[in-house]
Parts: C-alpha cells; sequence; structure tokens
C-alpha cells in the first residue's frame, strides 16, 4: 500500500527533535525505541507471524514499522522500501465503520456478493 | 455492485489515507542540510493493487504520489489514465486505449529518482515490450516545459552548491505540514495547490461539460494552457496563476462562495484573479468580456485566453453548428481584444497569436474551414513524427495520427525503421483520408518510392537517402519535399541546389530519441540558419515540451518536429495542441506591430 524511495544514497537525514540511541547509523543520529520495555517485549512477541484480522489494528501496528522505514532512508541504510497491507483484495481483512463502530464485512466483499454458501436463504 | 458499497469503501480508504498520512509526517520529521525535508527530496505513494470495485480493473489503479524527488517531479498534479468512455466508465475500453499510463509513471518515477538505463537514457520501457514506452510529461519538472532535470552527481555536491534552492519548482514543493512545524523564519507562503484543484472538484463534482465530460477537467486543462502560454512567453507561472486557473469559476458556481472565502484560503491575489474572471449577476456575458478588455490586469486576461483556448480545442464537441459559428465569431470579436489589451507588448502580441492559432484549429475541426482553404505548400506549426517501429501496433500509430492532426499538427510525417514495405503503405493508405480530411499533410521519410505509390502527401529524406535533386521530379506537383541539414553548408546546400520546399535543422537540443548521431547545434545556430535560409527552416531534435517549441519559434523556424512530445504524452491530442499554442504564442510576441 505504501512504498518510500529517495534520490539520495545514503546518510541524508537529521532526524527532528532529541533522539536516544542504541544504534548509531552512518548520519550519526542516536536512535533508540521510544517505548517501555514491556511494550517493547508486547512488540516483539506479537511480530513473529502477526496475524490480526482486524484491519484497525493492523494500521495502527504498521505505523511503527513505517517510522523505521522512514529512519532507515534518512540514515541512508536503503533507498526505497515497499510497505504492503494485507493481500490482493482485502479479502482477510474487517474495518470498523468510523460512524457506527461496528465491524464491516470484509474490505472484499464490501464489493462483491459472497459466495453463495454463505447466503442466507429467504 | 452492492449498493452503498461505494460509501463503505470510502471509509475503508479513509483508513488508508490517515495512515498514509502517518507515512508522510514520519518522512517529513527528517531535515536535510539545505533546509528542505526528506520528503522534498523523496517520493512516497500510496496505491492499490486493483480498482474499480467488482471489476478488479488493473489499468487505471489510483495512485497517490507526495514528495518531489528533490526537483525531479512536479507537484499539484493530477493525471488521468485514460479518458472515460462516454458513459462514465473506465474498463473494458478498445484496445487501441492500451493500458499506458502506470507503466508510463513507472518510468516517470523511476527517472525522477536517477535510475538510468545502461546507456545514460531515462528509463521508458518499464513493463511489457510492446506497450509503448516514454515518461508522463504532466509529472516531470521545469513548470511547465516538462524536461528532465539535469542529472546530479552526488548528494555531496547537491548539498554544497546553491543549486537545491534554486531548482525551478522549490517553491511548490509539497511539505505544508514541515514547514507548519518547523516555523522557520523567512520561508514564504505556499499555496497548496492540492486544495485549489480539491476545492474545484468539490464546486464542480456535479457538473458535466456540454459534451459529457466531468467539467472539472476544464479547470485543470486551463492550468496546463495557463502553464504553457507563460512558457512560451518566458513569463513566470506563480502559483498564484496556476491556483486562480483551477478556481477560475468556482465564483460563479459555487453555492455561496465568496471572494473573502477564496481570500482567505488562497490569499488575496488569488482572489483577485479569480475576481476578474467570474461575472457578477447582473451583468451580460459581452458586457462582462469587454470590461475585461478595459479593466484587466496581465494575468487576468492570460488566464482568460488560455480558458478560451481549451473552449476552442473542445469546441468541435459540441454538434450544434450554429452554436460553433457563434462562439468563434464571440472569440474573435470578444476576446482578442483582451489579449491585445495586454499591457506587455509582447504578452499581447503572443496572445493574441495563440488565440488566433486555436480559433483556426477550431474551425478546421468543426469542418467550418474548407480542408483547401487551410492547407498551406509549407504550413507553420507543429511537426509531429510519427516512429513506426516492430513493436508499436498499428491502431497506436492510427490513433498517434488522428490525435495529432486533432490537435492541430501543421505536417505529420511516417518515420519507419524496420518494418514492411507492405505494412508501411498499408498504415499510410488507413491514415491519408482522415489526414486530408482535416487538411494536414502526410509525409514519409526516407521512402520516395512508398509514397509515390500510396500517394502520399511528400517526403523527407536525410542526409543518407537519395538525394533531394534527383526525387523532386518523380513527385507530383504540390508535394512537400523537405531535406535534413545538421550545420550550416548543409542547410545552405539544401536551399540553393536541393529541390526542397523546407528545410529541417537540427538536433537543436539534445534528443532523447536520436542521442549522438550529430552534434547539437543550439538556439544560436538555429537563428543563423533561419535568418539566412530563404526557405522555410524545420527545428527538430530534443523539442521535448511546449517551452522548447517556444524556443525555436523564437529562433525565427517556421515548423518544430516532435516525435516523443506527442508520442509519449498521456494526451496526445492535448500535447499537440500546447505545442502549437505555444509555438503560435512566441512567434507572434516576435513579430513587431500589431498581431
Amino acid at each position: 500500500m505504501g512504498a518510500l524511495a529517495s534520490r539520495y544514497s545514503h546518510g541524508a537525514g537529521a532526524p527532528k527533535g532529541r533522539s536516544r540511541g542504541r544504534a548509531a547509523p552512518s548520519c550519526g543520529a542516536q536512535l533508540v525505541c521510544a517505548r517501555a520495555a514491556d511494550e517493547e517485549t508486547a512488540i516483539e512477541t506479537g511480530s513473529a507471524g502477526f496475524n490480526d484480522p482486524t484491519g484497525d489494528n493492523l494500521l495502527r501496528t504498521v505505523q511503527l514499522p513505517m517510522k523505521v522505514a522512514a529512519l532507515a532512508v534518512a540514515c541512508g541504510l536503503t533507498r526505497s522500501v515497499v510497505i504492503q497491507v494485507g493481500n490482493g483484495n482485502g479479502g482477510d481483512l474487517r474495518f470498523i465503520d468510523p460512524d457506527s463502530g461496528q465491524l464491516m464485512d470484509n474490505n472484499h466483499d464490501i464489493s462483491h456478493r459472497p459466495a453463495p454458501t454463505t447466503r442466507v436463504a429467504l | 455492485v452492492i449498493p452503498g458499497s461505494d460509501v463503505l469503501h470510502h471509509k475503508v480508504d479513509g483508513h488508508f489515507a490517515r495512515l498514509f498520512r502517518h507515512l508522510l509526517d514520519s518522512v517529513a520529521a527528517f531535515d536535510l542540510p539545505d533546509g528542505s525535508s526528506l520528503l522534498d527530496a523523496g517520493i512516497c505513494a500510496c496505491f492499490n493493487d486493483n480498482a474499480n470495485g467488482p471489476q478488479h480493473c488493473t489499468w487505471d489503479v489510483p495512485w497517490v504520489l507526495a514528495g518531489g524527488a528533490g526537483g525531479a517531479l512536479r507537484q499539484g498534479e493530477s493525471v488521468d489514465a485514460v479518458p472515460r468512455d462516454a458513459d462514465g466508465s473506465r474498463c473494458g475500453r478498445s484496445p487501441a486505449q492500451a493500458p499506458t499510463t502506470l507503466p508510463r509513471l513507472h518510468n516517470t518515477l523511476a527517472t525522477a529518482l536517477g535510475v538510468r538505463k545502461d546507456n545514460g537514457e531515462p528509463i521508458d520501457n518499464f513493463d511489457a515490450p510492446k506497450l509503448p514506452g516514454g515518461l508522463l510529461s504532466s509529472l516531470t519538472p521545469g513548470a511547465p516545459t516538462g524536461r528532465l532535470p539535469p542529472e546530479r552527481p552526488s548528494h555531496s555536491d547537491e548539498w554544497r552548491g546553491g543549486e537545491a534552492r534554486s531548482r525551478p519548482d522549490r517553491a511548490r514543493l509539497y511539505s505544508p505540514r514541515a514547514d507548519a512545524r518547523s516555523g522557520r523564519p523567512g520561508r514564504r507562503r505556499v499555496i497548496d495547490l492540492s486544495k485549489a484543484d480539491a476545492l474545484a472538484y468539490e464546486v464542480h463534482r456535479a457538473q458535466r461539460r456540454v459534451h459529457g465530460a466531468p467539467y472539472v477537467e476544464h479547470p485543470r486543462a486551463v492550468r496546463r494552457f495557463a502553464a504553457h502560454l507563460s512558457a512560451a512567453l518566458e513569463r513566470p507561472f506563480s502559483d498564484e496563476l496556476a491556483a486562480a486557473a483551477l478556481l477560475h469559476d468556482v465564483l460563479e458556481d459555487g453555492d455561496g462562495l465568496r471572494r473573502e472565502d477564496l481570500e482567505g484560503r488562497f490569499g488575496p491575489r488569488v482572489a483577485q484573479l479569480v475576481a476578474q474572471l467570474s461575472r457578477p449577476v447582473d451583468e451580460d456575458k459581452p458586457g462582462h468580456l469587454r470590461r475585461l478588455a478595459t479593466e484587466g490586469d496581465d494575468d487576468a486576461r492570460l488566464l482568460k485566453v488560455a480558458d478560451r483556448l481549451h473552449n476552442l480545442l473542445e469546441l468541435s464537441l459540441i454538434l450544434d453548428r450554429e452554436r460553433q459559428r457563434a462562439y468563434l465569431e464571440e472569440s474573435e470579436r470578444l476576446l482578442l481584444p483582451i489579449a491585445r489589451g495586454a499591457r506587455a507588448a509582447a504578452l499581447a502580441r503572443g496572445l493574441a497569436a495563440a488565440l488566433l492559432e486555436a480559433i483556426a484549429l477550431a474551425r478546421r475541426q468543426c469542418g467550418l474551414l474548407e480542408a483547401e482553404g487551410s492547407m498551406r505548400a509549407v504550413p507553420t506549426g507543429v511537426y509531429v513524427i510519427i516512429d513506426i517501429t516492430p513493436d508499436i501496433d498499428d491502431e497506436r500509430v492510427l490513433s498517434l495520427l488522428d490525435a495529432a492532426a486533432a490537435g492541430g499538427a501543421a505536417v505529420l510525417q511516417l518515420r519507419a525503421k524496420g518494418i514492411t514495405d507492405r505494412r508501411l503503405l498499408a498504415l499510410l493508405e488507413g491514415a491519408l483520408p482522415s489526414c486530408r480530411a482535416v487538411g494536414v499533410p502526410l509525409v514519409v521519410n526516407d521512402r520516395a518510392d512508398v509514397a509515390l505509390v500510396a500517394g502520399a502527401d511528400g517526403v523527407h529524406l536525410g542526409t543518407t537517402d537519395l538525394p533531394s535533386l534527383l526525387v523532386r521530379p518523380l513527385l507530383p506537383v504540390g508535394a512537400l519535399l523537405g531535406g535534413s541539414s545538421h550545420t550550416l553548408a548543409q542547410a545552405r546546400a539544401l536551399w540553393e541546389h536541393g529541390g526542397v520546399d523546407y528545410v529541417a535543422f537540427g538536433p537543436v537540443f539534445p534528443s532523447p530519441t536520436k542521442q549522438g548521431h550529430a552534434e547539437v547545434t543550439g538556439e544560436a545556430r538555429l537563428a543563423e540558419v533561419s535568418k539566412q535560409s530563404p526557405l522555410s527552416v524545420c527545428a527538430i531534435g530534443g523539442i521535448t515540451d511546449p517551452a522548447r517549441m517556444a524556443a525555436v519559434a523564437r529562433a525565427g523556424a517556421s515548423l518544430g518536429a516532435v516525435v516523443s512530445a506527442v508520442a509519449s504524452a498521456s494526451d496526445p491530442k492535448e500535447a499537440t495542441c500546447a505545442l502549437g499554442i505555444a509555438f503560435a504564442a512566441a512567434r507572434g510576441a516576435r513579430m513587431k506591430g500589431p498581431s
């Protein structure tokens, strides 16, 4: 769903604001994960085989690799990043209707009639 | 389609749009040494893998792009994949409407990011080889030239020099949030053209043009034409002008929208320009146009002419002959005074020439001018060359010829390399009737024999083809004969004893289609040849956009030959028209005395 690319070969940017760090890439920035230790553990635990069918949870979660992607390009570790959110037709994801707060049909079924076996006979 | 599914998908799209914004904020949070942000230096893209709901269309998948690739990608543009069908649908089109926009988008993005082919040329061949390649000229920078930026060797050079701050698209870079956050003093206000486009879309969303197209396409086209005119007449094309072009009809059509609203959103200058272009409810149309002719400022005149140019380009789509006649008459009676009344003399001449060119083109398209009457011995304007290669299909060739003729090409040329004589003959026989119908001569490159057999309108000979003096007696009276030259001596030989009607001279600029085959001549040598030649001079080589077309007109050329500028354009008809308007405007501005 998202892609990021830069003309610059490496070390292009310096992050705004404060930073504290664990790693020091070529740009010299001090980097750190700002989450609390228990949050880091939760992320690391949940990252393997992450498969949450609730689209809203997925979108919240994918914000983290987006930040990492921006950092990686800024520091010259890579020049391009592709992030795919969901699969081809979005058939596995269900999003919350922001108006009703209820889960909608899965993204694929929104504009396709469900297969006959799943339809309610009248 | 399940009723209401569009509303539900819109809600999901909203989720993804917010996520994309998160990516943009993350990228814009990094500063570069030149003061711009990482978002300015790169490209962020948000896209689906298919489109149009149940149709699963892969031809016109929507993309949202943000970031300027360091000035290598133009901002604030909207590109339509292909024209809509009459019923508004966007799938199930004929093969002639090939899905070329997305491959070209990939080419454009790769090129903007500095990727080049092994031979150093821009990436222009992404995807299947049978698809026509090329770039999306509307996204390439140098507003509004569509030129590629010069290759920049390394970021370190970039940071050291002042180039990054002086790039033409600098002020257009999309980074409003970054600017707002950083709060740096001294940064001038940047008009967010995407907001102007969004307002135009909102106001006109329920409206259609007379011929059925979505109305919002009109202000977008006016913006493009205004940019072309500005470039041709060597005037700056500011964001204020671009925004006013997009918004020029919103005060008339927006329910309750006031000038003060525009002033608050886009600044006083945009509001002032739009107000000049808006007809008050208590004023009739002739009165409004006369008032604009006497009171309008130069920018408002340029926008009004751009508005009329687009309407004239589409006039033939209105079937009512009387309305066509009335509109053409109004254009001469009420619009020409607006053009000629500009305070800057060169602008007045250029706008008037562009308007007259568009009126003549509209007359031809509407069939209100006899084809014989519009055919000239050696026309002036845009000379469109269509390259036929083994991997381009005949339908594409014919559609390009049709589009170029409809867009006002002065001469068309078929240039065939590596195809059979039979195929070339069949193409000529297929194309000649429609070219004749609109009075545009079709000439053949190199092949005098095939041109004779097909009854083409002329032949163009290169420096290694048959000598033109020997070919001249073979051609019927009135046939066009042209010859190529790369030096003043070669050009002189052609006009003194070549028997030709016109002399092609170039390459004037580095050519994307013929690299390294001859030394680039530059505009100064073209001007010298044009000055000395008693014959018409056709400038050729590297004329990739309206700005360069205007440059060769200023150098005195009677014709400007283009290849990729039309064949690679997302809309070849409009591209041809824009080149012709730029040529006429620059030529008109160059002339002394009234237009």
